[in-house]
């Protein structure tokens, strides 16, 4: 046996004052390095992290959720890690998940992504219009890759040193998991899915809602169908 | 043939301030001069046709328009149109400067505090 992997778990945080202490204490508990990245809030999540001595990246500018995580990738190049993985800082995403997704990983997968959907589960199911998109972008990922994505808007990944490295080049501004989804794929890098729960939001809002959705899907539809187009021949 | 003087004089004073303008804004290094040259070409382009109008008129003759207005106008168009889109990616170009400054800055931000918190072996 060759030594375990090391995994850092990356927790992007904009304005997560009121549930980021508790997310990384649920990660602390699980024994896996972290850390917060922090993306120029507004609120006091910078000042909760420095005063509990939590591992924080500071931002010092909003760069969005993918300039967060992609951030997080490039913290996790810098300091060696093998593994990665995205939670999100709101407590949606069950840290006891995390052991199925290293070892799809560790299965040959380059990016392994926590879905909802994979198998029925009573978990949270996210809204029956949010789940109409999810449907939608999986079909449009199938339709331009030829494989099959049942959650690529899961926020909850982990990603390989070759996905890292990927990511830390290219990784898109917002809303990215589609697209990157799509990006991994026509680049030859091995996608697979682990079934998971995913629990109602503990605090803060969404970053997807209301009018902006249909924006939001076109937008995504586009980006996707532009990925697909620009790496066709898997450059 | 003959355009209104009163009109031609208007036009030139518009450009002649403008150009002054666009001067005034680089010398005191509100603009740069890579982006300033666009607009101070355009004025020298606009004042010769305002000089000697028989150039338009030419032109859009010889393209088929029929009124030279008219060519002016698709002219100034296109102009502004390859003038915003050139701007559309010089922003984008930045977007993606910043954003690669701002996270080299965090991780070296990080790197310092690793280090000063004394022998964390960084490999």
């Amino acid at each position: 046996m060759h030594e375990p992997p090391r995994v850092l778990v990356i927790i992007p945080a904009y304005n997560e004052q009121d549930c980021i202490l508790q997310t990384v204490r649920t990660i602390e508990e699980c024994g896996y390095d972290y850390v917060v990245v922090n993306d120029g809030s507004k609120d006091a999540t910078l000042r909760i992290c420095r005063d509990n001595g939590i591992n924080v990246l500071d931002l010092p500018q909003n760069l969005g959720i993918g300039g967060a995580v992609q951030a997080g990738h490039k913290y996790a190049q810098r300091f060696g890690y093998d593994i990665d993985i995205q939670v999100d800082g709101d407590g949606q995403h069950d840290p006891s998940y995390i052991p199925a997704l290293v070892s799809l990983i560790q299965e040959g997968a380059d990016l392994a992504i926590g879905s909802r959907f994979l198998e029925v589960t009573d978990g949270f199911q996210s809204t029956f219009m949010r789940r109409v998109g999810i449907k939608w972008l999986s079909w449009w990922i199938k339709l331009f890759t030829g494989q099959v994505v049942t959650d690529p808007t899961s926020g909850f990944r982990a990603s390989n040193r070759r996905a890292i490295e990927l990511f830390c080049k290219n990784y898109p501004d917002d809303y990215p998991e589609p697209e990157s989804i799509s990006l991994a794929m026509k680049l030859g890098l091995d996608v697979r899915e682990a079934s998971v729960q995913m629990l109602e939001r503990q605090g803060g809002a969404s970053s997807i809602g209301g009018f902006s959705s249909v924006y939001y899907m076109i937008k995504v539809s586009l980006a996707i169908w532009l990925t697909c187009w620009t790496h066709r021949k898997g450059e | 043939m003959t355009v209104n003087v009163v009109l031609r004089l208007g036009a030139a004073l518009f450009f002649g301030v403008f150009l002054v303008y666009v001067l005034k804004l680089v010398s005191k290094g509100k603009l740069l001069l890579k982006y300033a040259l666009l607009w101070m070409f355009l004025c020298a382009a606009a004042l010769i046709c305002d000089v000697w109008p028989g150039i338009i008129y030419a032109i859009s003759g010889a393209v088929g328009f029929i009124s030279p207005s008219n060519f002016v106008l698709l002219g100034a168009v296109v102009v502004l149109l390859a003038i915003s889109l050139s701007l559309s990616v010089a922003v984008s170009r930045h977007v993606l400067a910043v954003k690669n400054l701002t996270q080299r800055v965090a991780i070296l931000e990080k790197e310092l505090e690793s280090k000063a918190g004394d022998s964390d072996p960084l490999r």
